[in-house]
């Protein structure tokens, strides 16, 4: 058996000290799966749900005279329609559209977190 | 073929989950295959922007591939293999040196070791070291490469031929010729001191 070389293990402790800079992080980060809002389908499922349930509790309240009630609602809420300036109601709606944008997204991010 | 015990079933068992859509699977192949990747990527190419690109480019063809990863060697050596091929093409591409040209002479690569040392301390051990570090910088890519999966990771012979997809007996004349460059380096530069 021939004696191992002198040089061999000068040359392993050299290539086992010399520097090598450390894996980059984002190399494994890259590749880590990412909480995937796949996972929150229902949320898509929400209109469609609350018209169900609506149309449901239509059909139900119907019967035991809240019919009048929710005319009666309406036509109030058509009344003070009618009373706005056309300007204020447009920049209104606008206003209460990205109010409910911004609930939603809110109310989902808050939904997903919690997941 | 590579002995199946059981890292290699554990990889296979990874390697199948992961093909059938499990991120959290091929994360974990990413996050135990990383040191070997990114040290082959730097060594072929001694920059880092350039080895964490390769890096990334490797595991990008390691996860669009492994459906044709069947098991017959160990999934490293598997991935060792995809990453030398995306090095070597990303190392032909800025045109490096790759292997020992025939004309090899050692006073060249010891005029770029002994200009920054100081060549009267050449003996002390440290400084024999600081010398091999500039050595191995100076190697070829594949000499390089070779040397510090054999010395540095020990890995087998055979292992690296399997990666490097040549011959057992190519990987040996790479470790050879890259050893006796940086011994006849590390020797001129102790002649040198001699003659001081």
């Amino acid at each position: 058996m021939s004696a191992p070389d002198p040089f061999d293990a000068l040359l392993r402790r050299a290539l086992r000290s010399h520097d090598i800079p450390p894996v980059p992080p984002t190399l494994a980060a890259a590749w880590r799966p990412v909480r995937s809002d796949a996972g929150a389908r229902w949320l898509w499922l929400a209109p469609s749900g609350l018209f169900a349930v609506g149309l449901v509790l239509g059909v139900w309240l119907a019967p035991l005279g809240l019919t009048a009630a929710f005319t009666s609602l309406r036509a109030t809420v058509a009344a003070l329609w009618q009373a706005l300036p056309p300007g204020v109601t447009t920049w209104g709606l606008a206003l209460l559209l990205a109010v409910a944008v911004l609930a939603l997204d809110g109310a989902r991010g808050y939904l997903l977190r919690r997941r | 073929m590579e002995d199946r015990n059981p890292a290699w079933q554990a990889d296979l068992s990874l390697a199948r989950r992961a093909q059938r859509g499990d991120a959290t699977a091929f994360a974990d192949i990413v996050t135990t295959h990383q040191r070997l990747v990114w040290h082959m990527a730097w060594r072929m190419l001694q920059h880092r922007q350039e080895a964490e690109d390769c890096s990334q480019e490797v595991f990008l063809q390691v996860h669009r591939s492994l459906g044709q990863f069947r098991g017959d060697s160990a999934l490293g050596t598997w991935i060792g293999r995809v990453a030398f091929s995306v090095a070597l093409r990303m190392a032909r591409k800025r045109k490096l040196r790759l292997d020992i040209p025939s004309d090899y002479e050692p006073e060249q690569a010891f005029e770029r070791i002994g200009s920054d040392e100081d060549v009267a301390g050449a003996h002390a051990d440290g400084e024999r070291l600081q010398a091999l570090y500039a050595a191995i910088d100076q190697l070829p890519a594949l000499p390089r490469t070779v040397l510090s999966l054999h010395y540095r990771d020990d890995l087998p012979i055979q292992q690296i031929a399997a990666m490097l997809d040549c011959p057992e007996g190519t990987v040996k004349s790479h470790l050879n010729r890259g050893r006796n460059r940086l011994k006849a380096a590390l020797a001129h530069l102790e002649a040198s001191h001699v003659r001081a």
